[in-house]
């Protein structure tokens, strides 16, 4: 095998592991309240912006 | 003015350029869909159809889905971050700059200038003022993301960073060429590796722009009008690392059975299949989401624009990869299919998603509730009516020419010749036409409900 041929296998497995690794991650049980919080907290009433007056964006 | 009323402002803006731009779009696609019945209407060098054809797809690629996308993205943005824009001043010239570098880009292309790169015909001038536009919405959207107050990240943010960078790479590097005067300029690349960077930029732009940013919307829209929680945030995020993790190696399905290497149509063929499973993730996501709320497409006039949109997302993302395949791709490929498939993408599930968004962020940024939920139903079923009768005639359309031009005698000699195959798409046409007067009545009805949705409060009736 040419080192450009085993280049292209190690950047493949490479990136197939990485795929691998972000859906481990994700789908780690310890982490199932973490990673879905976010669904729940953007139902959520906007709050008004830092510095706006307030007098919108409410729902 | 604060800061959220100069937002609200910009959103608006930018809501309404879209608005503008859908409506012109559409307009030239209507007169070019006449032109395929009635040549007579080429009447002038700058009314003819291969002129008129890049004005209809830039308008609605750049005019109506980016005004939309900008308009979504930066109330998207501000609400999910829970910080106000990083650079609102910034944001207000964009919107000048867009619609002024909008409406030259149209002149140009009326006026024949282009690199004859398909949607990327505008030239190396544009292209400039096209960069600078992209990297002021660029810094908009990371600066709010650095300044945010909310730490994780919704799925809706990342699919936005994923269009911001990828519209960034593929437009910048598709669009690389030596100018030779102010109207023409040549490509950087030549012969099959132009046509592999071409079609690697024609294939993400679908990503980048008809796809990233309008699931971004969808994920967030679906559950903001309807009070549901997505059915499951870590099935959207591991879409969302597929989706482009798989992307960008599938534009050469555009090139299948054509000089470029086979190894290459391959790889793209089999990432285009692989594309199936985290497009239909976000389809199940939707449903599932629905689960046991089902009376909502009734009661909720949004509902089934979200559901009937990811609906069609979920059918083209299965016709696209299969449409790779070499079999298919040779029968299908240059006949009418591909605009029935194209068309089945962008006036399904990219106009449903954009305007039922629109109708949701309008309402909100005007203090009110739409204008007229009637109106806004009345929209929809012009909308899907005349869309499924302009995207199934052209299937058709397609299958029959491209049966034509393969059928052959017993003697090997063609069976029809290609004024044949022509005649015969006749009557498709004018149907096509007929979906098409439909769907721009829908689409005037949304944006006359838009217009008095945006109005100030104080001109209420």
């Amino acid at each position: 095998m040419t080192p450009r041929a085993l280049a292209y296998l190690f950047f493949t497995l490479l990136l197939a592991g990485v795929f691998a690794g972000i859906i481990a991650y994700y789908f780690s049980r310890k982490r199932y309240e973490r990673v879905e919080a976010p669904k729940h907290r953007m139902l959520a009433d906007d709050d008004p912006l830092p510095d706006s007056t307030g007098s919108r964006r409410e729902g | 003015m604060t800061n959220g009323q100069r937002s609200d402002a910009i959103v608006r803006g930018f809501a309404l350029s879209s608005v503008f731009w859908l409506l012109v779009g559409l307009l030239v696609g209507l007169w070019l869909a006449a032109e395929m019945i009635f040549p007579a209407l080429n009447l002038a060098p700058w009314l003819a159809f291969g002129r008129l054809r890049v004005v209809h797809t830039n308008g609605l690629t750049f005019g109506f889905t980016l005004a939309g996308i900008f308009a979504c993205s930066f109330y998207m943005l501000e609400k999910l971050t829970r910080t106000p824009l990083a650079f609102p001043g910034l944001a207000k010239t964009q919107l000048w700059l867009f619609n002024i570098a909008i409406a030259l880009g149209a002149l140009s292309l009326f006026a024949g200038w282009t690199t004859s790169k398909e949607y990327a015909e505008l030239e190396w001038p544009l292209d400039i003022v096209v960069v600078v536009l992209w990297v002021m919405f660029a810094v908009n959207v990371m600066g709010t993301l650095v300044k945010r107050r909310e730490k994780q990240m919704y799925v809706s943010l990342w699919f936005l960073v994923a269009c911001v960078v990828t519209v960034a790479v593929v437009y910048i590097l598709n669009n690389l060429a030596i100018p030779v005067s102010l109207a023409k300029s040549y490509s950087a690349y030549a012969g099959v590796n132009d046509a592999n960077v071409q079609w690697w930029f024609g294939h993400n732009a679908v990503a980048s722009v008809f796809t990233f940013p309008i699931l971004a919307m969808f994920y967030y829209f679906l559950p903001k009008s309807t009070g549901l929680p997505i059915y499951s945030h870590r099935l959207s995020i591991i879409a969302f690392w597929s989706l482009v993790f798989g992307y960008l190696w599938t534009g050469a399905h555009h090139l299948m059975l054509t000089p470029v290497p086979e190894w290459i149509q391959t790889v793209a063929l089999a990432f285009s299949l692989f594309l199936i499973a985290p497009s239909w993730a976000s389809v199940v996501n939707g449903y599932y989401t629905m689960n046991g709320n089902w009376d909502m497409m009734k009661s909720n006039y949004l509902t089934k624009f979200f559901i009937l949109g990811i609906t069609f997302y979920g059918l083209q993302t299965i016709q696209g990869p299969t449409q790779a395949i070499r079999a298919l791709s040779g029968h299908l490929h240059y006949t009418e299919y591909i605009p029935g498939h194209v068309h089945m993408g962008t006036m399904g599930w990219v106009t449903m998603i954009i305007t039922a968004s629109m109708y949701f962020t309008t309402a909100k940024v005007s203090g009110r509730e739409v204008h007229s939920v009637k109106l806004a139903n009345i929209h929809f079923w012009l909308i899907l009516v005349g869309q499924l009768l302009f995207t199934v005639t052209l299937w058709i359309a397609g299958i029959v020419q491209g049966a034509m031009w393969k059928a052959v005698n017993p003697d090997g000699s063609l069976m029809y010749t290609f004024l044949d195959s022509v005649a015969a798409m006749y009557p498709y046409w004018t149907v096509r036409i007929f979906g098409g007067l439909l769907y721009f009545a829908g689409i005037s009805v949304f944006a006359y409900n838009l217009y008095m949705t945006s109005r100030p409060k104080t001109q209420a009736v």
